[in-house]
């Protein structure tokens, strides 16, 4: 990010911050979503995160470090949308397949299911860190600094997430289902 | 069947998948709203955005319908002079979904939107549970706004942040809220709700009080946290595994339990923090109440 944009942005200048805005917006909704697994979460989320990083700029104190810090803005968010996540949310249940899948499709098919279930059984906390590391690709000392954590905590929680996320795909369970709304 | 080389390879693969996403819509509504969005120069951090009533001017609109399925309350402006003149009332046949609602563009006007943008004004609004239970309510004053199956008000979590939720009943009760472990409420009246609220593990029960709601006979259970809870607060499940949780470790439950035509209807109230104003003002929503 370029770190004169940030500086006017946090001067009140509205053009940078747009442009800033621009360049952030499509990733942070795409990693808002991948915490969430929800869209219209995500877009709260995103939305909220959003207004945050304009209102909050000037209390930024090193104009280098924007990129982590609005990540951890985003974070935040996804936090407070993720309260949403409740007993009300549509339920999902695991019904027979009528089509049959073809053998080669199962494994991926029956994989992203068991993905979704575990990486939905985990918290905020770790989701963070699992796509921080995988999806952003960012080292885990970043994924640290980001979440405002120490680097051993990003470790062990990457890999309790990735633990469990391993014992979700290896799930006996692999019946050839599909996970309907009701 | 998985190395750790496998399961990485396929999170990576599956975190990659259906990467379209695109935030124009969202974008336009937050550079429309930065007029109205002061910066904060305060030297104290900011936990969370405080124009909490400038988001709630779009997450209205957006979550309105969501709000509806979700927790079973459907609101509508009462009166057609209010909030800029009311927006056309959602078709009866609107059914809970979860498909996300475009966000409306703050230009849009609240006939177009077909709801009432901005927060809940201190009028009265009609409510109508999921089970058919139709009340009306008035926040008494412009500081509430609506959320996804909430009225909230305040910024979270400082305390001057609380919502209510209005939910037909609570079925079950945590024995393990950390492990979202959870019992059946062992029967219907509102004593045996009562009963088992004051068995959560890891929350403290006030003795219940009698209370009115709208003309029922209600009674009213207060829980605070126990200290040290031994799980963050958004993992301490009240009501069972994706249930409520209390919103910060100082939060004050208030549970207002009354009975309409026979069943438990249950307004759950959550207070952050101490605020005699805010505290107030949920006791009055609550005394608005009234069985349509």
């Amino acid at each position: 990010m370029d770190t004169d944009l940030v500086v006017r942005a946090q001067r009140g200048d509205k053009a940078a911050y747009a442009r800033i805005a621009t360049e952030i917006a499509d990733r942070h909704l795409a990693v808002a979503r991948r915490i969430l697994r929800d869209l219209d979460l995500a877009e709260d989320a995103t939305q909220q995160a959003l207004l945050s990083v304009w209102q909050d700029l000037p209390q930024l104190r090193d104009p280098a470090r924007f990129e982590a810090w609005s990540y951890r803005l985003l974070v935040r968010a996804c936090y407070s949308e993720s309260r949403k996540q409740r007993r009300w949310a549509p339920n999902l249940r695991l019904l027979p397949s009528d089509e049959a899948i073809a053998a080669d499709d199962l494994s991926s098919v029956v994989d992203r299911d068991q993905l979704e279930r575990g990486f939905r059984h985990l918290s905020i906390d770790h989701r963070a860190v699992v796509v921080l590391h995988h999806y952003l690709d960012l080292p885990l000392d970043r994924v640290a600094e980001i979440l405002g954590i120490p680097v051993g905590t990003a470790h062990s929680r990457l890999h309790h997430a990735m633990r469990g996320l391993r014992a979700a795909l290896d799930a006996d369970a692999r019946s050839p289902v599909q996970e309907v709304a009701r | 069947m998985s190395t750790d080389l496998d399961a990485t390879r396929i999170v990576r693969s599956w975190l990659r998948t259906d990467e379209h996403e695109s935030a124009d819509r969202l974008l336009d509504n937050v550079l429309a709203l930065l007029d109205a969005t002061p910066q904060h120069r305060a030297p104290w951090p900011v936990r969370r955005f405080a124009h909490m009533n400038s988001y709630a001017k779009l997450a209205v609109a957006a979550v309105a319908v969501v709000a509806v399925a979700l927790v079973g309350i459907n609101l509508l402006p009462r009166s057609s002079s209010s909030v800029g003149g009311a927006g056309p009332a959602p078709s009866p046949s609107a059914s809970p979904s979860a498909t996300p609602t475009p966000l409306p563009s703050p230009s849009q006007s609240p006939a177009s939107a077909g709801w009432p943008i901005g927060t809940l004004l201190d009028q009265r609004y009609p409510a109508t549970t999921s089970s058919g239970v139709s009340i009306s309510f008035q926040p008494p004053s412009k500081k509430w706004y609506t959320r996804q199956y909430s009225i909230e008000t305040g910024q979270f979590p400082t305390a001057s942040y609380a919502w209510i939720v209005f939910t037909d009943d609570i079925g079950e009760v945590a024995t393990d809220p950390c492990h979202g472990k959870s019992m059946p409420v062992d029967g219907s009246s509102i004593d045996d709700l009562v009963a088992a609220l004051a068995t959560i593990p890891g929350m403290t029960a006030k003795k219940p009080v009698g209370a009115d709601v709208g003309g029922h006979p209600a009674k009213v259970v207060e829980l605070t946290v126990d200290p040290d809870p031994p799980c963050p607060m958004n993992q301490f499940w009240l009501y069972g595994q994706t249930s409520l949780y209390p919103n910060t470790v100082d939060s004050t439950l208030k549970l207002w339990i009354t009975e309409v035509a026979g069943k438990r209807f249950v307004i759950h109230t959550d207070q952050a923090g101490d605020n005699p104003q805010v505290e107030h003002e949920i006791q009055q929503i609550v005394d608005s109440i009234q069985f349509e």
